[in-house]
């Protein structure tokens, strides 16, 4: 007997169905990560200032009358005027100019560092984390070893040796603060070499090298890249730390804490003198670190409190 | 947990011997002799005494070996500048100084921090906890330099309430303690708040409600008795940072501890000073790192001690 059918019941043509379309476009990691960041009103605040910091410094010396060594005994110490934005410093130098000069120092030192940082990471605690054993083992107990110290004593150290200027900051910052970046790069290696595409890779035939390089890091990415971007604030500071005490760039090359060290004989007298650098480094820190954490929100979702 | 104490000894021992060795040899490659920096020329002959009164005429290992025995007793070497000064005396007059300001810093960064994270995390979303977060995130963030010379502005030199510079009375501790403590109190107030918003939430302190306790027992005694642990660990990191802050603190208000010591033997590349006070830092930190871990593992016997 048949039974009544009921409109609502009715079977569905199954030609009209298209159950494997997808319905929207699918969103990779990155686009997913940008859509979170792009929430993110106090990171994209801090991506926005240091973008306006980068334009200044990169086009703002060319377009200043001054030069950073220009000195003019005339106008000595003078209070911020139309002439001089900043001021000018003990020597008749326009502060605005060192400042900006300051900062290509300071932005291009963190950039540079950052980057050479994860590069050394990234390859250390890759290789570590990939080989496993006694490579592993003797590897991160060098790293526990490096670690157990503050970064600041190997880089006053290694400026001992090289002298004090740019170069050997540089060098110095590079080669003393990657020993974070190894160990957050091992301990996602180590938890992602056993994933199927890892095996799935090996058996088509990829070598170890490339399993690890374009299989293993772009997957591991996440956490190291924000690990990186904490960097950069890092680096930046220990020059600015290193400059104030003196041992860091050179006269008469200007960096901000080279600039607030200048300033610390006249802060009563000219208080204008340290406050412009010391602004200038605290923004610069606040947007570094507002996009710091930011990017770990996004990035790496799970981190989240 | 035996095993576990002579491993971390064992290691801190070998961070030791690499961080003498790494000294050692960047110390001895900047070329030049010790005594040739400089204006000042040395006749070759008094060059030649010299170098035979420090044995630096030696083969390097020689020296080195020499270096490794010496600092095993205790000797880290006189300042090549000065001959009549030597390492040890620096050590003995200057570290007393900043241990006593970095205790302080320490005792008042432990108590404003937890202080400052527990009422935060209780009072969540309130003023005090928005003040509180800012706080933070300006300890966080801002410089200790930054922080010591607007400190420095304002306290001493527009308001005249606080001394400069040196370290007679109680009030010369202030501005140091405070500029040293402000961002290890950033760190420890999320810290606590944090882990206190996690403990709040288990089972245990839902239990302590339920029986009647109050709830400031609630909170002292099942709360943050779980909330500062993570604290504990924060604490080698402390001391580690409140070192090379010593080194801006006490240039800044003259302070004649061993930071300053350091930061003028670098000025003036006196390098057996450099490098004497490096190793004694450095040996200082090991320990301290060593203590805290230790402690940590009896303070909370759920820590695993096989890694």
């Amino acid at each position: 007997m048949e039974q009544p059918v009921d409109p609502r019941y009715q079977p569905i043509d199954p030609e009209s169905l298209s159950a494997d379309g997808i319905a929207r476009p699918s969103v990779s990691y990155w686009q997913d990560a940008w859509r979170r960041f792009k929430s993110d009103k106090m990171a994209m605040f801090g991506l926005v200032v240091i973008v306006i910091i980068t334009i200044f410094a990169i086009f703002g010396p060319i377009l200043c009358p001054y030069g950073y060594e220009d000195a003019d005994f005339f106008h000595v110490n003078e209070w911020p005027s139309r002439e001089h934005w900043f001021g000018t410093d003990a020597l008749g130098r326009d502060l605005y100019v060192r400042v900006l000069y300051g900062a290509r120092i300071s932005l291009s030192i963190g950039v540079v560092a950052a980057l050479v940082n994860m590069i050394i990471g990234v390859l250390y605690g890759g290789i570590a984390g990939f080989c496993g054993g006694l490579v592993d083992n003797i590897m991160m107990r060098i790293v526990d070893i490096l670690i157990a110290l503050p970064s600041l004593l190997y880089t006053i150290l290694l400026m001992m040796l090289l002298g004090t200027n740019i170069r050997s900051i540089l060098i110095a910052l590079c080669l003393s603060s990657w020993v974070g970046t190894a160990r957050i790069t091992r301990s996602q290696v180590v938890t992602l070499k056993h994933q199927e595409y890892a095996l799935a890779g090996r058996l088509a035939g990829a070598s170890s090298f490339e399993i690890l390089l374009r299989h293993l890091l772009p997957n591991a990415m996440g956490p190291i890249i924000v690990s990186v971007m904490f960097l950069i604030p890092s680096a930046i500071f220990s020059e600015a730390f290193l400059s104030f005490l003196g041992i860091g760039i050179q006269k008469p090359m200007a960096s901000w804490g080279s600039l607030a060290n200048d300033a610390i004989g006249t802060l009563v007298s000219a208080p204008y003198q340290m406050f412009f650098p010391i602004a200038a480094i605290s923004l610069t820190m606040f947007s570094l670190n507002f996009i710091g954490d930011g990017l770990r929100d996004a990035l790496d979702p799970k981190l989240k409190k | 947990m035996g095993k576990y104490i002579f491993k971390r000894i064992l290691s801190g021992f070998l961070t030791i011997i690499v961080l003498i060795t790494c000294c050692f040899f960047l110390m001895h490659a900047i070329p030049g002799s010790p005594f040739s920096k400089g204006e000042r020329t040395v006749p070759e002959a008094v060059m030649q005494r010299l170098n035979e009164k420090y044995g630096l005429d030696k083969p390097l290992h020689e020296q080195y070996f020499k270096y490794l025995e010496n600092i095993a007793h205790g000797d880290f070497g006189i300042s090549y500048k000065n001959s009549s000064v030597q390492v040890n005396d620096l050590i003995t007059r200057g570290f007393p100084i900043s241990a006593r300001i970095g205790a302080l810093a320490v005792v008042f960064s432990v108590l404003v921090g937890i202080t400052l994270g527990i009422i935060s995390a209780i009072k969540r979303g309130s003023l005090f906890d928005g003040i509180a977060m800012v706080i933070a995130t300006v300890g966080v963030c801002v410089p200790l330099f930054v922080l010591s010379v607007l400190l420095l502005y304002l306290f001493a030199g527009v308001l005249k309430w606080l001394p400069t510079y040196g370290l007679s009375t109680w009030k010369h501790y202030i501005l140091p303690v405070t500029c040293l403590s402000f961002s290890p109190i950033a760190y420890i107030a999320r810290m606590t708040r944090s882990s206190m918003l996690e403990v709040m939430q288990q089972d245990y302190i839902r239990t302590a409600r339920a029986k009647g306790v109050s709830e400031f027992l609630v909170i002292c005694k099942h709360g943050l008795r779980n909330a500062v642990l993570p604290v504990v660990t924060y604490l080698g990191t402390l001391i580690a940072n409140l070192l090379t802050g010593s080194f801006i603190v006490e240039r800044l208000f003259a302070i004649p501890g061993l930071g300053k010591y350091f930061v003028d033997s670098i000025t003036a590349r006196d390098y057996n000073v450099i490098m004497g006070v490096t190793i004694f830092l450095g040996i200082f930190v090991v320990i301290c790192n060593l203590v805290v871990d230790v402690a940590y593992c009896v303070i909370d016997p759920r820590v695993k001690l096989d890694d």
